[in-house]
């Protein structure tokens, strides 16, 4: 795929782009840059590497430590010399071991040529502002290899297919019977177990982004808190959550059961925003409450809500979350941090049935609708990437004569 | 003045259906490249989350708490001022920061030197609590019972045979992704003896395909939320135009043409 080089901070856009992707800088005059098939895979290309001796892989500068040569016991065992570290590996053991960056020589020394300023031509710039952004070279880390072709769009277009198709053709459903999962029973119990007038805190950490599915599995939560004479007091850490809380509690709770008495009274349910994320989250630990409900669509907003607060006021914790977030809760469950946890359709449909209210005959084929293209979707990114690995697997077979 | 009386009843929502639709087939056409109108409405949507984070930020937490408080008891208590000082000179500061990035020449002055300078401590005094609180955070809330929590169940005698191999399992892999990440074979490995070298290695091959386990559960997280967004999106699309005057017609086109 041809890229186009910002003349700014030199990162390779994709041709066609009008704007830098890391910078913004305007590209429409950017020089066009080599296929990445073309380029070598070291980024010290000949004469990079004769007026920039730092960049490549090989160079030790004065403070660098040299890499240890392999020993004789390796060799003994027969023992290759051991492979690079893996990116994400390598990056992780950065944070925890001294990194060892290239260094750059002093100006004046024997491998760089000290330049006055005035004579910095615009594509050295280029090159340090591109240096500057990077990450630093860690010594044991792999070579910077130009990304792989990964054909985006035809991606991004089987993708769409796979889950517009089974929508508009009317497909079945995967699976007929959602799944019962433990956690939600248990939650249901904490609620009903809360006498009249129980003060709940309500976190209501999901907005506009995420109210498909958040708002069919928080409903009949706050329906049976409704149903409980419950006295909620509710705050959100995101700008659009009050927003998306009064015109789902408006719908829910009309007659404002839910709110304390001066609540009650004004024209919208108060659900306060609060700024700063989980930093703020200690001081709601000195609200009164007897059960905190968290509304949340992300698992790290349940998280940051068992780590900051509960272990203030030693609160039950009843999350309602979003399917995705239910795997890394589930410890938390099973150690007791949490009382009850309800996710994802198959939360709601066991939460509704569990409040004797089933899902209205008209809800069902918009929900159909979801579960048919969320499993139609995660199918068709399964068959890309085996069909990757396969097509990655078949060119790198050596090639029989 | 009402806006709502100058428009005829439900004309706010049909257009907010309509502009919605049309920008959010905009964003999704980056998918097919970079243009003009793809860039116009990310910024419409940035611009217009931002204006509205400010607003509620105004109304909600300064102007009706910290501003009505100084307004009414402008000295009691004094502290009140002090985030307002740290607001302040952050802001300034912040300020100098963008003008200079934006490629204004401000003349060289200390006065502006030291402003940088006691900018930074609002920043330095916001970053370390939120280390400080994110460090004790884990260790009380999820370290902690999490390890309590395997200790008094997990591993001890008389436990369920399945449960103790689950955890004795887990426990391995943890102490090999430990050490897959504090260890550089090249580094570390090359003193030892042969056979503590030979089963660090595999332990640190086990701990590496662990963590490549793990980036890749992450990705499949990240994926399915996503994907379940997406799918949230077109299913609302098509049942809002679905419930309008233009897309029943198309409907029944859709029906006529599959025979349904």
């Amino acid at each position: 795929m041809a890229t186009v080089l910002c003349p700014h901070c030199g990162t390779p856009n994709r041709e066609g782009s009008h704007f830098c992707n890391r910078c913004g800088a305007a590209l429409l005059a950017a020089p066009h840059a080599t296929p990445p098939q073309q380029q070598p895979a070291s980024p010290a290309t000949p004469d990079r590497a004769a007026s920039q001796p730092w960049l490549d892989p090989g160079f030790v500068g004065e403070d660098d430590v040299p890499l240890e040569e392999e020993s004789a016991d390796q060799a003994l065992l027969g023992e290759q010399a051991p492979l690079p570290a893996p990116r994400l590996v390598s990056a992780l053991q950065g944070l925890l071991d001294p990194i060892r960056v290239v260094t750059i020589p002093q100006e004046g020394g024997e491998t760089e040529p000290s330049l006055p300023a005035t004579a910095l031509t615009a594509e050295k710039l280029r090159r340090v502002r591109s240096l500057m952004a990077e990450e630093p070279l860690v010594a044991s880390s792999p070579l910077p290899v130009p990304a792989p072709s990964l054909w985006l769009r035809w991606i991004f277009g089987i993708l769409a297919i796979g889950v517009a198709a089974p929508l508009l053709l009317g497909w079945p459903l995967p699976a007929d019977e959602p799944t019962r999962w433990t956690g939600v029973e248990p939650g249901f119990d904490s609620i009903q177990a809360l006498p009249s007038g129980a003060r709940v805190q309500l976190l209501w950490a999901f907005d506009s982004a995420t109210v498909g599915e958040m708002e069919l599995v928080s409903s009949p939560v706050l329906r049976h808190l409704a149903a409980r004479r419950a006295r909620v007091a509710a705050s959100s850490l995101l700008p659009a959550g009050p927003a998306t809380a009064q015109r789902l509690l408006s719908r829910i709770d009309p007659e404002r059961t839910l709110w304390a008495s001066p609540d009650r009274a004004s024209a919208v349910p108060s659900v306060r925003f609060l700024p700063g994320g989980a930093a703020v989250l200690p001081l709601l630990a000195a609200e009164p409450a007897d059960l905190a409900v968290l509304l949340a669509a992300q698992a790290e907003d349940v998280q940051h809500w068992l780590e900051q607060v509960a272990p203030r006021n030693r609160v039950p914790v009843l999350a309602v979350t979003a399917a995705g977030a239910d795997l890394p809760l589930r410890p938390y469950l099973e150690s007791g941090q949490l009382v009850g946890l309800v996710s994802g359709f198959d939360g709601a449909y066991q939460y509704n049935e569990l409040l004797g209210q089933p899902f209205a005959a008209a809800d069902i084929p918009l929900l159909r609708r979801q579960i048919v293209g969320q499993s139609y979707g995660a199918l068709t990114l399964l068959a890309i990437v085996l069909l990757g690995n396969f097509a990655a697997w078949l060119a790198g077979r050596p090639r029989e004569r | 003045m009402n806006v709502d009386a100058l428009l005829p009843a439900g004309w706010a929502a049909g257009a907010g259906l309509w502009v919605g639709f049309v920008f959010t087939l905009l964003i999704f056409s980056a998918l097919l490249g970079d243009h003009l109108l793809a860039r116009l409405a990310q910024y419409v949507l940035v611009g217009a989350l931002l204006g509205y984070t400010v607003v509620v930020t105004w109304q909600s937490i300064l102007a009706s708490t910290w501003v009505a408080a100084l307004h009414v008891e402008p000295w009691t208590p004094r502290w009140q001022w002090a985030p307002a000082a740290a607001a302040a000179i952050l802001a300034v500061a912040g300020l100098g920061r963008i003008l200079v990035q934006s490629g204004l020449r401000l003349p060289a002055s200390r006065w502006l030197e030291a402003l940088r300078l006691l900018g930074a401590l609002p920043a330095l005094g916001l970053a370390a609590v939120a280390a400080a609180l994110a460090l004790t955070g884990s260790i009380q809330g999820t370290l902690g019972p999490q390890f309590l929590h395997a200790a008094r169940n997990g591993l001890i005698w008389g436990a369920p045979w399945a449960m103790l191999a689950s955890n004795l399992v887990a426990l391995l892999v943890t102490a090999a992704a430990l050490v897959a990440l504090v260890t550089d074979p090249a580094q570390h490995l090359t003193s030892q003896p042969a056979w503590v070298q030979r089963l660090l290695r595999g332990w640190i091959w086990l701990g590496q395909r662990a963590l490549w386990l793990a980036a890749g559960a992450l990705f499949a997280r990240l994926f399915a939320s996503r994907l379940s967004l997406w799918v949230a999106e077109v299913t609302y699309w098509t049942q809002a135009i679905q419930s309008t005057e233009l897309g029943q017609q198309l409907e029944r086109g859709w029906r006529l043409w599959m025979g349904r």
